[in-house]
This record gives C-alpha cells, sequence and structure tokens, in this order.
C-alpha cells in the first residue's frame, strides 16, 4: 500500500502546538494523538513518532499537559493526556502567534 | 519546582523507564491494529508500524534525556566506570593512591598543626579580646616583658581596658607531700585571671584580700600539677604545702592546657600584690596581658599604651628612657615564635603535594596512552570530547578521594609523631587535632589535586584521533610522542620541586653539623642534682650559711665514688638566671637597659666539676671568703665583649646579686664560654661569684660522681646526716648535663627532622617519576633500538641514547630548581647557623646527589634497553 507522503512538512515549533490543539476536545494516549492530527490536517500533516513522544514529555515537564494511567478503548493500560489550565492559556497564546506569523507570511507571499 | 521534578524523575528513573516502555509498546500495538485494519497481512502490518515508529531505543534515550538530571547521571555512571577500572587495576590505583596519600597526608597534617597553633583563638573566654603588653628599648622589635612601674602605669591610666594582669615566673622549691620538688611557678596579680576569663576547676579564685602583702600565702595549683603529684585528689582544696620553707594553703585548681607553650606551663600560681616595688635592677620579666573593651581594635589599644608610656618615661627617666609601650593580640604575643617556621612547612609540604600530583598525573598520562584505543572506540561510538574529559576527570576525582581518605588516616598517625617530637618550645602542641576545618582543608585538597593532575592527561587522551588510534596494531605512537613530551616536562618540574626541597634539607643539615661543632665549654658525665634548704632559724647569717656548706661540701666529698660537691644558684641549661650588672669602667652603658649575665654564685671546685678551662688569671678559690676582697671571674666572651683589647683582669664589675651599695668585684680570672643555653644564641656572658661571699640559704647541689653508683644515694644521706641529722639531702635527678644541654637544640634537630622527611619522600617520588618515563620510553623506542642495533649500534651507544634524554630533562629540572632554591632558601634563614643562605657546600652536594639519584632512576630501564634482541624486537611488528 502506498504511504500517503505528508503533503507539508511540520515547521519547526509547531508540533506542540498541535499536540495541545490536538489535546484540547479531551484527554487521549499518544497513539490517539498521532492519529488526532492526522485527521484534523485531513491527512496532510503526520507526526514522527520520534518527535512525539519527546515533545509530549518536554510538554509535560513544562506544565502545560498533564499524563495520567487509564484504560483504554482496547481494555489495555494507557497513558492519558491532557491540557492543564496553564496549557489551555498556552493553546490560546501559540494559537494567536500562529495566526499573526501565517499572516504575516500570507501578506509576504502576495507580494508580485 | 522544575528542578524537584527533575530530581524526582531521577530517583524514580527505573519506574518512569517502565512506564515509558509500556506507553510505546501499547502505541506499537494500536498502530498494527489499525493496520491490520486497513489490510495488511499481520507481518506487514507489525513491521509497518515498527517502521513508522522509528528507532524506539533511540526515542526512549531521548526522551531520557529531557527528563530527570542527564549530567548527574552522566556522572554517576562515570564514577561507577571509573571505579570498576579502578577495581580491575589494583596495581595502578595503588600506587596512585599511596603517593597522592602521602602528599595530602603530610599536607593535612602541617594544616592541622598551623590551624591549630595559629588560626584557632586561644582557649580563653572571648579570646580575640585579649592583648599582651611589652616594652621594647628604642623600637627594636622584641618580646620584652614589662617592668612592673610600667605596668602600675599602664594600670592606672589605660581607659580602653577592662583588666590588666601581671605574671612573673617563680622557680621554687616545693615540699608538700613527699618529696620536695623544684618546680616553675607564676606570682599572679588581681587581674590576671579575669583578664584571661578562666576559672578554677576546683576551688576558687585567689579573693581580693589575698593580694594585699603579707597575706597571701594562697596557692593554686595548675592542673597538671593536681595530677602529677597528687592524684587528681579532691581534697587537696584547703591543704597545705611548703614553697621554700613557708606555708601555703591550697584554695583551687586552674583548668588544664592554661597556657600556650608547654615549656612556660607553671604548675602553680600564687598572689602578687601590685603595690610591691621592685627593689634594685630587676629586669623587665612581667608578662603583662589585658582584656579589651567591647569594640575596641588592638590598634587603638596600642596607640594608647604607647602614650602612656611616653608619659612614664619622662616620669622615669632613670628607668624608662628609650623604652616604649606596645599591644599585640595575645595569640601573636604567644606563637609569633614559630609562625614563620610554620608557614614555611607549610609552603614545602605544598611543593611535596605538587609533586606526588605531578606523579599521579605521569601515571594517568601513561595510562591514557594504553587506552588510546578504548577512548577512540567510545568517541567512534559517538561520546563527546566533553564526555570522554569528564569520564576521566571521575577517574581522577575518584582517586584524589581515595587519597585524601588515606591521607587523614597518614595524617593522623604522622602529628602524632610530630607532636611528640615537638620541642617544648613549640607553643599549643596538646591543642593540636584534626577538626572540621582540617576536613574541609582535605576535600578542597581532593578536588583541587583531582582536577589539577586529571585535567592534562584528560585533555591529552581526548585528543585521540579514534581513525589512527585504531589503526595503530599496539605501537600506540599516535599520542605518544606528545604525551612523552609532555611527560618529560612534567618530570622536569618535578625534578626542580624535589632539589629546592633537598636544599632546605641540605642546608639544615649542614647547618646542624656546624651546631654540633661549637664546643659547648664544660663537659660533666653522671651526676646528681640536690636540693638543700637552710632554714633561717638555724642559719640565720650568712656567715653560718657558708661554714655549713663547706661542711656538707667536706663530708659528701669524702663519699667514696664522688668526685666533687659543688653549691651554685643554678648550673648549665637551667634557665632564667640572667641578671643585669654594671661595669666600672663602662659608664657609657645605658642604665635603663644594663646587659645581662648569667650569675653564678657558686664554690670553687663549679671549674673542676664540670671542666671549665681556664684561660686566664685564677679561678676562685676557697681563700675567697666573706671577709676578703669581693672577686669574680667572667666568661670569655664576656671579656672579649666588654673589654675588648685591654686586660679584663683587674677590671671592676657589680653583679646584680650584690646588695645595693656594696664595693664593686674585682675580675681575678677570665675562663672558657659556657654555651648552656644551646650553640644557637650569640655568645653567652657569664659571671662567677663566690658562694662564700654571697650565700644563697636554697642552694642548688651538683654531686660528680665517677665510677660505680650502687648505694650511692644511701651513702650521700649518711653522710649528710653527720653535718645535721635534721637537714634532708633531697636528690631532685641524675643525669648528664652535656646531654641535657645538647637537648636545647631539639628545635633546629626538628626542622631537620620535618625537612629531611619531606625531603626524602620528595626525592622517592621524583626517582619513580624519572624511572616511570625513561622505562616508558624505552618500551615505545624498543623498535627503534632494535633497528640501531641491527645497524650495528653498540651498547656504548645505546646507553647514550637514553642517559642524553634524561640527562635533558633531569638537568633542566636541576637548573630550574637551582633558580628556585636561589630564591627559596631565604626564608630559611634564621633557622640556618652559621650556613649562608646560599651556602655552596649545600648548593655544590645536592644537584650532585638528586643527579645520581635521577642516574640510577633511569639505569635500570636502560639497562633493559642494551638488551634488546633486534631481531625479537623488529618482528614485534
Amino acid at each position: 500500500m502506498a504511504k500517503p507522503n505528508p503533503k507539508a512538512e511540520l515547521l519547526q515549533g509547531t508540533l506542540d502546538l498541535l499536540i495541545l490543539k490536538a489535546l484540547q476536545r479531551g484527554p487521549i494516549h499518544g497513539f490517539g494523538i498521532s492519529l488526532e492530527i492526522r485527521q484534523m490536517s485531513q491527512d496532510m500533516l503526520r507526526v514522527e513518532q520520534g518527535s512525539l513522544y519527546p515533545a509530549l514529555y518536554r510538554l509535560e515537564e513544562q506544565g502545560w499537559i498533564a499524563a495520567e494511567w487509564g484504560v483504554s478503548d482496547n481494555n489495555r493500560k494507557a497513558r492519558f493526556y491532557s491540557l492543564t489550565p496553564a496549557g489551555r492559556r498556552q493553546l490560546t497564546i501559540e494559537t494567536a502567534n500562529w495566526e499573526q506569523v501565517a499572516a504575516a507570511i500570507n501578506l509576504v507571499l502576495k507580494v508580485t | 519546582m522544575k528542578l524537584l521534578r527533575r530530581l524526582r524523575a531521577f530517583f524514580r528513573k527505573d519506574t518512569l523507564d517502565r512506564e515509558m516502555s509500556e506507553e510505546m509498546r501499547h502505541h506499537l500495538e494500536l498502530q498494527v491494529k489499525a493496520n491490520l485494519a486497513a489490510g495488511m497481512s499481520p507481518d506487514e502490518a507489525r513491521f509497518a508500524a515498527q517502521r513508522e515508529f522509528g528507532h524506539v531505543e533511540g526515542i526512549k534515550e531521548q526522551v531520557r534525556e529531557q527528563r530527570g538530571l542527564p549530567w548527574l547521571e552522566h556522572m554517576l555512571q562515570d564514577f561507577g566506570y571509573g571505579f570498576r577500572l579502578l577495581r580491575k587495576s589494583p596495581g595502578f590505583t595503588a600506587i596512585t593512591v599511596l603517593t597522592l596519600a602521602l602528599g595530602i597526608g603530610a599536607t593535612a597534617a602541617i594544616f592541622t598543626v598551623v590551624n591549630s597553633v595559629i588560626l584557632q583563638p586561644l582557649p580563653y573566654r572571648d579570646s580575640v579580646r585579649v592583648v599582651g603588653l611589652g616594652e621594647s628599648f628604642k623600637g627594636q622589635p622584641s618580646n620584652n616583658g614589662a617592668w612592673r612601674v610600667t605596668f602600675r602605669e599602664w594600670k592606672a591610666q589605660a581607659t580602653l581596658f577592662e583588666s590588666l594582669g601581671a605574671a612573673a615566673g617563680w622557680p621554687r622549691t616545693f615540699t608538700g607531700l613527699g618529696l620536695p620538688i623544684r618546680i616553675y611557678g607564676w606570682r599572679v596579680t588581681a587581674g590576671y585571671f579575669p583578664t584571661l576569663g578562666v576559672q578554677p576547676v576546683l576551688g576558687r579564685n585567689f579573693r581580693p584580700e589575698e593580694f594585699v602583702a603579707g597575706k597571701g600565702n594562697v596557692l593554686i595549683l595548675n592542673h597538671r600539677l593536681w595530677v602529677s603529684s597528687f592524684d587528681r585528689r579532691p581534697d587537696i582544696i584547703g591543704q597545705q604545702v611548703r614553697i621554700d620553707d613557708q606555708p601555703f594553703t591550697v584554695v583551687g585548681v586552674m583548668p588544664p592546657n592554661l597556657w600556650p607553650e608547654p615549656i612556660k606551663d607553671p604548675e602553680f600560681f600564687a598572689p602578687e600584690p601590685e603595690s610591691i616595688s621592685d627593689v634594685g635592677l630587676i629586669p623587665r620579666y612581667w608578662d603583662v596581658l589585658a582584656r579589651l573593651q567591647p569594640g575596641v581594635t588592638v590598634a587603638q589599644a596600642d596607640r594608647e599604651i604607647a602614650e602612656i608610656s611616653r608619659r612614664t618615661a619622662l616620669k622615669f627617666p632613670d628607668t624608662n628612657k628609650d623604652w616604649s609601650g606596645h599591644a599585640v593580640p595575645a595569640i601573636d604575643f604567644k606563637v609569633s615564635t614559630v609562625k614563620p617556621f610554620l608557614f614555611l612547612l607549610l609552603g614545602a609540604v605544598g611543593f611535596l603535594l605538587l609533586i606526588a600530583c605531578v606523579n599521579v598525573a605521569n601515571l594517568l598520562l601513561a595510562r591514557a596512552s594504553t587506552r588510546a584505543k578504548e577512548i577512540a572506540v567510545r568517541i567512534a561510538l559517538g561520546a563527546s570530547r566533553g564526555r570522554i574529559i569528564g569520564q576521566l576527570l571521575c577517574e581522577s576525582l575518584l582517586i584524589s578521594v581515595a587519597g585524601s581518605v588515606l591521607g587523614i588516616l597518614l595524617a593522623q598517625g604522622g602529628l602524632r609523631v610530630l607532636i611528640a617530637s615537638a620541642p617544648l618550645s613549640m607553643p599549643r602542641t596538646h591543642e593540636i587535632a584534626i577538626d572540621g576545618y582540617v576536613l574541609l582543608f582535605s576535600c578542597v585538597l581532593a578536588l583541587i589535586t583531582g582536577l589539577g593532575f586529571g585535567l592534562a592527561p584528560a585533555l591529552q587522551a581526548s585528543r585521540v584521533n579514534p581513525q589512527q588510534a585504531m589503526r595503530d596494531h599496539g605501537r600506540g605512537n599516535s599520542a605518544g610522542g606528545g604525551a612523552l613530551r609532555l611527560r618529560s616536562i612534567l618530570v622536569a618540574f618535578e625534578v626542580s620541586l624535589a632539589l629546592v626541597l633537598l636544599m632546605f634539607a641540605g642546608l639544615l643539615i649542614h647547618s646542624f653539623l656546624r651546631m654540633q661543632e661549637v664546643p659547648l665549654g664544660f663537659k660533666t658525665n653522671t651526676c646528681y642534682l640536690a636540693k638543700i634548704i637552710m632554714p633561717a632559724s638555724r642559719y640565720p647569717t650568712p656567715l653560718s650559711q657558708s661554714t655549713f656548706a663547706s661542711q656538707v661540701i667536706e663530708h659528701l666529698t669524702a663519699v667514696p665514688g664522688v668526685h666533687s660537691v659543688v653549691f651554685a644558684t643554678h648550673f648549665p641549661g637551667f634557665s632564667g638566671n640572667d641578671r643585669p650588672f654594671r661595669i666600672d669602667s663602662r659608664p657609657d652603658l645605658d642604665p635603663t637597659n644594663l646587659p645581662q649575665a648569667s650569675t653564678f654564685i657558686t664554690t670553687p671546685d663549679f671549674f673542676g666539676a664540670l671542666n671549665v678551662r681556664l684561660l686566664q688569671g685564677r679561678l676562685l678559690e676557697p681563700r675567697d671568703t666573706a671577709d676578703r676582697a669581693p672577686v669574680a671571674v667572667v666568661s670569655q666572651g664576656f671579656a672579649a665583649k666588654f673589654f675588648p683589647g685591654q686586660n679584663p683582669l683587674g677590671q671592676r664589675v657589680t653583679a646584680m646579686s650584690d646588695a645595693p651599695g656594696a664595693a664593686s668585684r674585682e675580675i681575678v680570672g677570665v675562663v672558657d664560654d659556657i654555651h648552656d643555653r644551646g650553640p644557637l644564641l650569640e655568645r653567652p656572658f657569664q659571671i662567677y661569684v663566690p658562694f662564700a661571699q654571697v650565700p644563697y640559704p636554697v642552694p642548688n647541689l651538683l654531686i660528680r660522681v665517677d665510677g660505680p653508683i650502687m648505694g650511692l644515694e644511701h651513702s650521700l644521706r649518711e653522710a649528710m646526716d653527720r653535718v645535721d641529722p635534721e637537714m634532708p639531702l633531697t636528690i631532685v635527678t641524675k643525669m648528664d648535663l652535656t646531654a641535657f644541654v645538647n637537648e636545647l637544640i631539639a628545635p633546629q634537630r626538628y626542622a631537620l627532622f620535618v625537612f629531611a622527611a619531606f625531603a626524602g619522600v620528595a626525592l622517592l617520588l621524583s626517582a619513580l617519576g624519572i624511572y616511570g618515563v625513561v622505562a616508558y620510553s624505552v618500551t615505545q623506542r624498543t623498535q627503534e633500538i632494535g633497528i640501531r642495533m641491527a645497524l650495528g649500534a653498540q651498547r656504548r651507544d645505546i646507553l647514550g641514547l637514553i642517559f642524553s634524554s634524561t640527562g635533558r630533562m633531569v638537568g633542566a629540572g636541576i637548573l630550574v630548581g637551582l633558580v628556585a632554591s636561589f630564591v627559596a632558601t631565604r626564608y630559611l634563614g634564621s633557622l640556618l647557623f652559621e650556613v649562608s643562605t646560599h651556602d655552596p657546600v649545600a648548593y655544590l652536594a645536592v644537584p650532585f646527589f638528586l643527579a645520581l639519584v635521577a642516574l640510577l632512576a633511569c639505569w635500570l630501564p636502560a639497562r633493559r634497553a642494551t638488551k634488546v634482541d633486534p631481531l625479537i624486537a623488529l618482528r614485534q611488528e
């Protein structure tokens, strides 16, 4: 099966934003996060596991997300991540940042 | 907060690791499931999932690095690794740890002495406020005591002190329980103990009314006497003892170690009224201490004391002209004499530590070159240079920590020897102990040395080029050349340090030999020293005293085995008998600072018993009695100093022992100098006065013995009974006076002993260093030597090859060392006797000796080089 290549490279520093966004709707585990990002981006963005887990641990250490052991759909013990209040604030800030940057880049690109 | 989390992560490492693995396995499982659902075969699904997930262990490692405290983990790993490595090579570990332990142990021991003697406050309440007050003549620096009148002026006028007290030595004969003993006591004024802030451990302090003349027949024992003579009996309080036949009541016992200098630590204290005025020409011997009021600095006190002394000099010009007063911290007052010596020792031991470090660095360098391949592998596997250096430093820290732990143990033992052999004049020896400061100092030392000797080898080793190192099949030349050069420089450095220490020892040895050449001026073999106390009730007049003395001499000399019997105020080796004197023909001598001489009041046999040579005129004779013209005999040094170019015979001198206004004495003879303070001091002045002319009711006796002494003490007492059955003859001790006086050079012998030990260790270490480098270079050059021999080089050529490179290394070290010695030995000046700090004998002998040892150290490996078989050497490839 031909694997659909990610159409867009993840921009440096955007992974954190995506993870926070993916967690906005409720606690999910690591695999769920990568799935969520894929679905939300309509298969355009794929998160490398090699970056996902270090990023998760980093965010946890910063206090933006919290991890808890729970039981997954298939009845296995799994680690569920959820947004903390600080994480929620951070999501707002980073979203705003991103929109500004994106708008600015768009402006630049539109110059002919 | 973050650190806390990291710390928690660090300690829960295993749990976290397990959880992480679990989480990732779960992720993979879900991925496989998803793949299966997408229609892949099970195998395909698993592979795809794994491919997508990536390198699990790598990710884990990445996560671990973020979590916890990676540097701490690395360090623990490095320590663990280093520990295993050191355990695997016990020989290397033992040598490095031992070398370092020697260096750190010696340093810790000397630091302990410096710390206890100089840095720790004296054991008095709030001791920084205690200052010593003294007088000095024409501003010359001195440890002079003060005149009593000056003390009274200070006390009356000073405003910056809480209290002032004075004390003076009072050697007396103590008859209490058991035999009489001659012991050293102190008279103290009312302010003395309050100034020190000490209280008796038993009984009470002196009461104010006991400092009134005639009321002071009370006594406080010092702790030492209480232990040695009274078995710590608590019921001693209230008992009566006799001092020079006067009754005294014991009222208290002072705590132990009251006084810093053991030699001056008195045995007892008696109260001294401040109002008594000194008669005649009493010198300045009062030891004055004062306690500053809170907030007053020593400098302020010094200014006030100087000002009062200036006024006192105007008020009493006869005695105080040109004398100034000064105040110094009590600790300087008491330990200033040993301070330069101790700092010199600290410097020397620092050299020793440096040598030890250089040696260990050298061994590490040698090992690093054999480990080049291991390090290359680690670098090839991705270890950063920092990580390699870190790991090597951890190893050296392990060595240095082990070395300092062992070093502390060595220091314990070394201190015991240092204290046991310390001369009595060394202050505060009983306080010397390893304390928290010393332990802290050793920890810092371990850290510094560990980094110090580890850094160069670590930097060197981490510079390995992995490709090259792996390609070199066991030849190990890659780092070899550079490392060998570095090692040679280190050895040269070590040699120069050792040379300085050897030079110190060499100068001290030469000086010590010179000291021993000095004739003492007298000679005795075994003698008894004894004491007689003539009670004033039965021997009231000078005539009765001198008649009794001649009867005792007559009877005791008749005892078989007795060579001669002498009565005297004191004998050579007794201290504290210097008295001022006047010379009729020398009115120019300053009356406020009269010269002093050891004034012996003695019977004529003194010179015969002690073998003192007559140089001019005559000796004291039995005919010099009270009704004849007063005469004196003086020492040659005395004559040379005060009658240069004149005939001393017939000159007239007034000794302190004469009553005020008495006629001066005619000098009738000149005898050899007696160096009874040890050969160190300048030529001593001695005056001999006939006992018959100035009798003394509590004389000392010297009974010189010839032949066997079995039962002699009994016969002596019997003979005494025949003179006066009620008069006990107290034999104080049996000794050889010459040996006793030789003991007086103990401080010099001590310095020699310590420096010789340092120099010996330094020599041994540098010989090991030279040996190590030469042996290593021979191993490295085996092939080269093989080729040379195959091409026809002779044994001689090979030896020349090895010796010339060693010679350059050692020669450079010696040269640098000589220059350093030239500067450093200046500080030895005060310890040397009739030897210049640039003594040519030492400056020739020491480098020669060191070169000889170096030659020996490289002889063994060089010989091995000449035994190289060219065939085998070449086949090694």
